[in-house]
């Protein structure tokens, strides 16, 4: 399965040195310069990490937890809780 | 002429840096003690130029252009960008080697192998971990070679097997005499970001560290591709270390220390390969 290019390039994006601020602070307007499907945006704005879990690249992933405040251990923790029943992004 | 005097291999989690100062002493420990002795026999070697392999994460490359293999040609490069590698790695720049990097672009094109270009590459934490943790003094010109080991599809192993065969005649046929070193970075097992997060995976390590003491290529190609199926995505690494591995001649290493670390995420393995003439 295709991850979503415009969700991977949003969390590519965050990792500039303003990401965090841009995420915390102006959610909304940094979601309006990508052209996000309706779900995928939705998704964004209620913190629904299973839902992008299978549109996302794993690495982008990792990181964009961290933009969200999540650390290591609260990552494993989310990540781990995620039943996706669908081929493992693998080595 | 050129000559390939060492090749090494060494874990590069980010977390190395990020949590140096809060990690578990008997952790920091460890890291001192087996990156130091990787970094002593590299300082031993007098390198005039380290020509060194990882993953770009998601930091020179998107999909909209996801490179197999970049050398880097430029007469310098920019050090890593990443906010938790400033503390400990200050590098604004770092040197280049221009011509040996145009030199292995070239050689590579001439003989069946298609990479990408850059003059100018952002050198992240994959490249400057290790770098830093050795203790390198003066840090010699790098000529860095990214491989997209992040996003599907990737160089196969046994690719990466001819990528290191083809390394080592393309250095052994420059002409100026300089002494060069090879570094492979990232591995050994580890998960990020997946559901398995945090997962290591010590029977794949162990499996991967036999096939780098003995085995042939063909076994080792064909052992690797079925093993990274099965692994986390963090395994996928170990194409660097397959182009160190092949680079040295494919003749068994030692390793110089590998522990499974948790607070790291990461099975982590530092290695020196036989130099086979």
């Amino acid at each position: 399965m295709q991850t979503d290019y415009w969700l991977n390039k949003l969390m590519f994006d965050l990792q500039g040195p303003d990401g965090k601020e841009l995420w915390s602070e102006h959610r909304e307007t940094t979601l309006d310069k990508y052209p996000l499907s309706l779900e995928i945006r939705e998704a964004l704005l209620r913190d629904d990490y299973e839902y992008l879990y299978p549109l996302t690249n794993p690495y982008l992933m990792r990181f964009f937890l961290l933009i969200c405040g999540h650390d290591d251990e609260a990552s494993i923790k989310i990540l781990s809780s995620i039943g996706v029943n669908r081929e493992k992004t693998n080595g | 002429m050129a000559k390939l005097v060492g090749s090494f291999a060494a874990g590069h989690a980010p977390n190395i840096a990020r949590s140096w100062d809060t990690m578990k002493p008997e952790s920091r420990g460890w890291l001192t003690q087996h990156y130091h002795e990787m970094g002593r026999r590299l300082s031993a070697l007098e390198p005039d130029v380290l020509v060194i392999h990882s993953t770009d994460h998601w930091v020179n490359f998107f999909l909209d252009n996801m490179p197999a293999f970049c050398v880097g040609i430029g007469e310098e490069h920019e050090g890593p960008p990443e906010p938790f590698m400033k503390p400990v790695f200050p590098h604004e720049t770092l040197p280049g080697h221009a011509s040996l990097g145009r030199h292995i672009l070239d050689y590579a094109l001439n003989n069946n192998f298609d990479p990408s270009y850059s003059r100018r590459l952002k050198l992240d934490h994959g490249m400057c971990v290790p770098i830093w943790c050795t203790g390198l003094d003066p840090i010699p010109p790098i000529i860095p070679v990214y491989m997209n080991l992040v996003e599907k599809p990737f160089p196969t192993p046994q690719r990466c097997l001819a990528w290191g065969h083809m390394l080592r005649e393309s250095i052994e046929s420059y002409p100026d005499d300089l002494r060069v070193v090879v570094m492979g970075t990232g591995g050994l097992s580890h998960s990020i970001g997946e559901t398995t997060m945090g997962w290591i995976d010590e029977p794949f390590d162990m499996a991967c560290i036999e096939l780098f003491k003995s085995a042939s290529d063909d076994k080792f190609a064909t052992d690797l591709e079925t093993m990274l199926e099965r692994t986390g995505n963090g395994g996928a690494e170990l194409r660097a270390w397959a182009v160190a591995h092949a680079v040295a001649g494919s003749q068994g290493f030692d390793l110089i220390g590998y522990a499974p670390m948790p607070d790291m995420l990461i099975g982590c393995g530092v290695a020196e390969w036989h130099m086979v003439a």
